[in-house]
């Protein structure tokens, strides 16, 4: 599948003119929706970069299925979901760039210019009237959640062993410990007992797991993988390769209980242990970043704090499914259009006062937009911090409730919130200081 | 059994080691360093601070004290010729309480005396120390500042030594561990058994045993130098590990402090310098470390440890954003006995040179050591003829300007593979990591150490296949036979159908 990419893209060709409307960056899900969807729209001169050779970004390597059921309506594996798009980019006139690295922006000119590199003609300036960022993101990894112990080889993350195993192939070890049970972590578990590994278990620090429901099921439970909430990793043991480790499990502050600790012996240990939007381009060009979500702060257009400049996709917020990373790909594209048409007007609109502030309350790890203008409909993304049966969303100021019957760190939470009930705030406000709506998750108390 | 003749045979190819290789390659001789790990510099040289101490510390009468000065002077010089980088930071030694200004006092006198420049106490309570150092904590009262301390990596400066002593002849015998070592009379010379600890003995020109034939050892083990003294029954001393354990902060931390700031050592262990907080030549900030005593395979860290250098280093510097940390890591230190440095002909046979207990200020040391080693071999019988053809000078291979891409168009027009960034982090092309593996890097740890590829926010993530897949190229060996740090440090066990 991924050779079928390949040769897909090498027919396609780019020009030496190196100005552009619209420059997309990054060639996954959410880049290829973003560049033929603004072609659709008319643009006229779009450019997608991509730093690998074939489109796709994590796709190519993602062959469980699950992908497409909310853009195609059909299940699909990732190469399927990803060849679909690759059809469509070749399909339409845009430009591609393959094996080509953005190194920086540099928005300070009357043009937004692209620094780029690659083996193919060196290092050049791209310049655009529109930028849309779909960077993707990258795993988090030992170093940073600090797993005392040695440092052999054979501690790696999930992701880095899915591309080894399914794109490479060749298996990282026998006796596999995972530790995170997020969505990669939880499909690696079952793609490795099915390559004839031993999964001894999935280790996760939280009382609940921070994979999709069906994830759990479907690749756990009907594999009998065991999955232990409330434990985590806390010794490392190996010189050069690793031999076993100590796992605890944890009290509820998710201190490691010491009576509670065994050593488990194993060849790897993989780590599922949360991704980072991808964000060094857009501090290149010191664009607001929301530390909540780790990616641009928005707008409800997807307009970061540099006028013209879009984010989508997991560079934006680490999504759980592919299709929504789309539907922001078209998104932004729409916008950037907007944009280009002069009709998304204000500079610097993130930064503008006029706007309104999102903030993540009680029980909200993030929310998506961070700014609305209250002008138009917007459907905020939120993701919940811990699991709640019962709950209802609260947007503090507009005196809204929206009953959810059950919220789940794994899951995205969907809220349409119409410019009506904006309007009920925009009203309002003009007598209050407070220039912010609240956004919380609280548990329905019995009887109302 | 194969032979391999050697006029000197050095054990151990850590910056010791190879810094008295490089020496030795100034004359006529065939010289040959033994080393275990599959690369240079793998043991206490990586895990150090890689400050060049400007030498007001240490006992009198003391090695440590009287080298340092000079050894700082020394390595300056020779960096110059190797294109070591170096960074002119200073250093800063803090403390807290009045009755610890005597100890500043009492260094800045004894530095004073060994012809040290730029030594100068400052006091925080005008604000002056702050001024150096925004981040400084109230509680600390004064730092001994020190101009002619700089910073340098110590694992490119090892990397630098063995390219140049290579090139100067030096043979090196990687992946090759010392199994016995014995002196035959009869023969004037020592028979050395060595065994790979590679199964891919071959791309380090080890193979199981192999006998070096040795006119003269200089032993330079590191932490296992006294287990090699043993072994032609010099049992004069012994190496403790003493272990210490770091932090590395992001390069975003980069300019939490602007030099090496020491905390002053508990004046009832008297160990070390005490705990740092420095920035790298690599734009990191390294924290730590511990002075624990350890057995020598326990390269672990705990939280403990780590805990304590928080807590002790934050009461030096604010602010410091441990959230930022890339890594942790911990390394031995080789204490002796004696509690110094170990230089010279050993009693049991003056043939045998004996460069042990080489701890802080030793990297500063290791070009004056070295030189103190070449004399010991030449009083020792060694006839040290002038090698004519020596170069001195190695040159770094570029690297792309992170800052100004436009210098890379230079680098990109002699050769297009600059344009292939291979990690994203530390943007590291692939003319870069293809240069390392011809100049030695066999693993994925050596391709890091040359060139930073796998060393920034991702550790690897990104780049740790693309590397593979060039070393395996390189080498020649196939993808499943890379490893990380040489033995059997695999990153995957069995191919699929």
């Amino acid at each position: 599948m991924v050779k079928l990419i390949k040769q897909a893209e090498n027919k396609i060709k780019h020009s030496s003119d190196s100005e552009y409307d619209l420059v997309v960056i990054g060639g996954g899900p959410g880049g290829m929706a973003a560049a033929v969807k603004a072609a659709e729209l008319g643009v006229e001169r779009v450019l997608l970069i991509e730093r690998d050779s074939f489109l796709g970004g994590i796709l190519p390597q993602c062959i469980h299925s699950g992908f497409g059921i909310k853009i195609f309506n059909s299940e699909l594996t990732g190469p399927e979901y990803c060849q679909l798009f690759v059809e469509k980019v070749r399909n339409i006139s845009i430009e591609v760039m393959l094996d080509t690295m953005a190194l920086t922006l540099d928005l300070k000119g009357d043009k937004k210019s692209i620094i780029v590199s690659s083996r193919n003609f060196g290092i050049k300036r791209i310049t655009a009237k529109a930028i849309i960022l779909s960077l993707g993101c990258r795993e988090r990894t030992r170093g940073q959640i600090l797993i005392p112990g040695s440092r052999p080889a054979g501690v790696l993350t999930a992701g880095l062993v899915q591309k080894m195993v399914n794109i490479e192939g060749f298996l990282p070890g026998k006796n596999i410990v995972i530790l995170g049970s997020g969505d990669i972590g939880l499909i690696m578990a079952r793609r490795l007992v099915l390559e004839g590994c031993k999964v001894k278990g999935v280790f996760e620090l939280m009382p609940f797991s921070t994979g999709l429901l069906r994830n759990i099921s479907q690749c756990l439970e009907d594999f009998e993988i065991p999955l232990y909430l409330s434990h985590t990793v806390t010794k490392i043991y190996g010189d050069k390769r690793i031999k076993s480790v100590d796992i605890a499990m944890v009290d509820k502050n998710l201190n490691p209980i010491q009576t509670k600790t065994k050593n488990i012996k194993c060849d790897t240990l993989l780590l599922s242990v949360g991704l980072i939007p991808e964000n060094e381009l857009s501090k290149t060009a010191e664009i607001e970043i929301d530390l909540k979500t780790g990616g641009p702060a928005v707008d409800q257009y997807l307009h970061t704090s540099r006028n013209g400049v879009f984010a989508c996709g997991n560079s934006l917020f680490v999504n759980d499914l592919a299709d929504n990373v789309t539907e922001d790909g078209y998104l932004a594209a729409q916008s950037a259009v907007s944009f280009l048409n002069g009709r998304l007007r204000s500079e610097k609109l993130i930064r503008s006062k006029k706007l309104i502030n999102i903030e993540a309350g009680e029980n909200i790890a993030y929310i998506v937009p961070q700014k609305v203008s209250g002008k138009s409909d917007v459907n905020f993304r939120i993701r919940a911090s811990i699991p709640l049966r019962n709950a209802f969303i609260e947007f503090s100021n507009i005196g809204l409730k929206k009953k959810v019957r059950f919220v789940n760190p794994g899951e995205l939470i969907f809220a349409k919130i119409t410019k009506g009930d904006f309007g009920k705030f925009l009203e309002c406000n003009t007598k209050t200081a407070s220039d912010s709506i609240k956004v919380s998750i609280k548990k329905e108390v019995q009887g109302q | 059994m194969n032979t391999i003749k050697a006029d000197v045979a050095v054990i151990g190819a850590g910056i010791t080691g190879c810094a008295i290789a490089r020496q030795l390659s100034k004359y006529r001789l065939s010289t040959l360093v033994i080393e275990k790990e599959a690369d240079v510099g793998w043991g206490t040289t990586k895990v150090n601070t890689g400050l060049i101490h400007s030498g007001y510390a240490g006992e009198k009468g003391s090695l440590k004290l009287s080298l340092c000065h000079n050894g700082n002077m020394l390595f300056r010089k020779n960096a110059y010729e190797l294109d070591i980088p170096i960074k002119n930071t200073g250093s800063l030694l803090n403390v807290f309480n009045q009755s610890q200004i005597k100890i500043l006092e009492e260094n800045l006198k004894q530095g004073k005396a060994h012809g040290l420049l730029g030594l100068e106490i400052i006091s925080n309570k005008d604000g002056a120390l702050k001024k150096l150092e925004p981040n400084i904590s109230k509680n600390v009262i004064a730092g001994l500042y020190a101009g002619q301390a700089c910073i340098i990596s110590p694992y490119e400066a090892a990397i630098a030594l063995y390219e140049n002593a290579k090139k100067n002849s030096v043979r090196f015998m990687l992946a090759s561990k010392v199994t016995s070592l014995k002196y035959e009379k009869s023969q004037k010379c020592f028979f050395i058994n060595i065994q790979p600890t590679s199964s891919e003995h071959s791309i380090y020109g080890c193979e199981p045993g192999l006998v070096i034939a040795a006119d003269y050892v200089v032993n330079a083990a590191g932490i296992y130098a006294d287990e090699i003294a043993k072994m032609v029954g010099d049992l004069s001393f012994e190496i403790k590990a003493v272990k210490g354990q770091y932090y590395l902060l992001d390069s975003e931390a980069g300019e939490l402090v602007k030099r090496p700031n020491m905390r002053i050592s508990d004046p009832k262990t008297k160990k070390s310098k005490g705990m740092v907080v420095a920035p790298t030549t690599g734009n990191n900030i390294i924290i730590g470390s511990t002075y624990e005593d350890t057995d020598k395979n326990d390269f672990s860290t705990t939280k403990k440890a780590l805990d304590e250098v928080k807590v002790k280093l934050g009461q030096m510097i604010e602010n410091i954003p441990f959230n930022k940390t890339i890594t942790i890591f911990a390394g031995l230190r080789a204490i002796s006995n004696t509690g110094d440095f170990i230089i010279g002909q050993c009693q049991a046979n003056k043939k045998f040179i004996n460069a042990a207990g080489i701890q802080s200020p030793g990297l500063t040391c290791a070009f004056i050591i070295s030189e103190i080693i070449s004399d010991q071999l030449k009083e020792a019988g060694l006839k040290l003829e002038k090698n004519t053809k020596f170069i001195p000078e190695r040159k770094r291979f570029p690297k792309l300007d992170k800052v100004n891409f436009k210098n890379n168009h230079e680098l990109f027009a002699r050769n297009s593979s600059y344009g292939e960034i291979i990690c994203r982090c530390e943007k590291v092309s692939e003319a870069e990591i293809v240069n390392a593996i011809e100049n030695g890097a066999t693993t994925l740890d050596g391709v890091k150490f040359r060139t930073r590829a796998g060393m920034g926010r991702c550790q690897g993530g990104y780049c740790t296949l693309r590397v593979m897949k060039l070393l395996s190229k390189k080498l020649g060996i196939p993808i499943e036979k890379i490893t990380k740090s040489g033995g059997d440090s695999y990153q995957a066990k069995i191919e699929m159908d």
